[in-house]
């Protein structure tokens, strides 16, 4: 079969289906030196892309582009440990968890934004989504999706094409859009 | 002097708090872009190796078939006592800067006193890591 054949990869690839064909196993900051290592040697050399493309069936170009998504964000990952592991990072990494700790506060009240990404990396980006999307999805005292989604961008921190919260545009509780009280709104069950 | 570094739109904010709360802060202005999308946020929420208990143990009780206000009490009760400040910077880099951006708009609305301005400081100081990062990552 050529290369070229085969269908495109659904983006973004999943990071265990990039383990899984170029067989790295495990997890940890360890897995993520070793995994960029295979992704550079492939990308490095066409006959191993090519034969990477072949043997799972999928589109040559899309693999290297879905390849060098992951690679960066890999890369991203790495330096990003780092430099919060940096003493003047743990110092501000150290209030904010205080911040989280204390009842009552701004951040203590809009913890579960944040804690929902730690969820969704055990459950997976769809659980993200569900709650999210559901939240922002619920009655008046939920801000508008599209007011949200253009926040980033008026403080021009994303481009205008890229919602960086997901899907819909991410969720707010009452407090976060002017409300009060409790940090999440009661909501009619979403199953 | 605690440096905050803010956008245009984040320093018209904090130009709007009392003289006295602006007092003694560094104002940088954050030039630095990323251009997320949701794509891009899936695949850091999955490079995320998180090792608290608390989270897993989180985790667990959402993994199910819940109503939101089942998942709203199950955040409610987490003790973020078990939080260790290695998650929370991964945390911060898997919501990346779109959403930290969010917060900080909204913390500035809310500031109180130079507790919540430091916590701001601290939150400005570690959306310009996760930008630097993102962007010397997605460079090319």
């Amino acid at each position: 079969m050529p290369a070229t054949s085969g269908s495109n990869l659904e983006a973004p690839i999943s990071l265990n289906r990039v383990q899984s064909m170029l067989g790295v196993e495990g997890t940890g900051e360890d897995v993520r030196a070793r995994l960029m290592q295979r992704i550079d040697s492939v990308l490095q050399r066409d006959e191993l892309l090519t034969g990477l493309a072949r043997d799972n069936n999928v589109n040559v170009d899309s693999l290297r582009t879905q390849l060098g998504e992951t690679r960066r964000t890999l890369q991203a990952a790495t330096t990003s440990s780092e430099q919060m592991a940096r003493p003047e990072a743990k110092t501000w990494l150290g209030r904010l968890g205080s911040g989280l700790k204390s009842t009552g506060s701004f951040l203590w009240r809009n913890k579960w934004w944040i804690l929902a990404a730690g969820v969704a990396a055990y459950l997976g980006y769809g659980y993200y989504q569900h709650y999210l999307n559901g939240i922002a999805h619920q009655g008046a005292t939920i801000a508008p999706v599209a007011e949200l989604s253009s926040a980033a961008v008026r403080e021009g921190l994303v481009g205008p094409v890229a919602p960086v919260v997901p899907t819909v545009g991410a969720a707010a509780t009452p407090d976060l859009i002017g409300g009060g009280g409790t940090y999440i709104p009661s909501i009619p069950g979403i199953r | 002097m605690p440096t905050l570094h803010l956008t245009a739109h984040e320093r018209e904010l904090f130009d709007a708090l009392t003289p006295a709360l602006q007092e003694g802060y560094d104002i940088v202005e954050e030039t630095l872009r990323f251009e997320d999308t949701p794509e891009r946020q899936k695949l850091r929420l999955e490079t995320l190796h998180l090792t608290s208990p608390a989270l897993k143990a989180m985790g667990d009780k959402l993994n199910g078939e819940l109503s939101l206000d089942e998942m709203a009490a199950i955040f409610e009760s987490f003790n973020a006592d078990k939080l260790t400040d290695s998650d929370l910077g991964q945390l911060f880099f898997g919501v990346g800067p779109g959403v930290m951006s969010f917060y900080v708009r909204e913390y500035l609305k809310a500031v109180k006193d130079d507790e919540d301005l430091m916590n701001i400081v601290a939150l400005t100081q570690l959306r310009h890591i996760v930008l630097e990062s993102l962007n010397q990552a997605f460079a090319d």
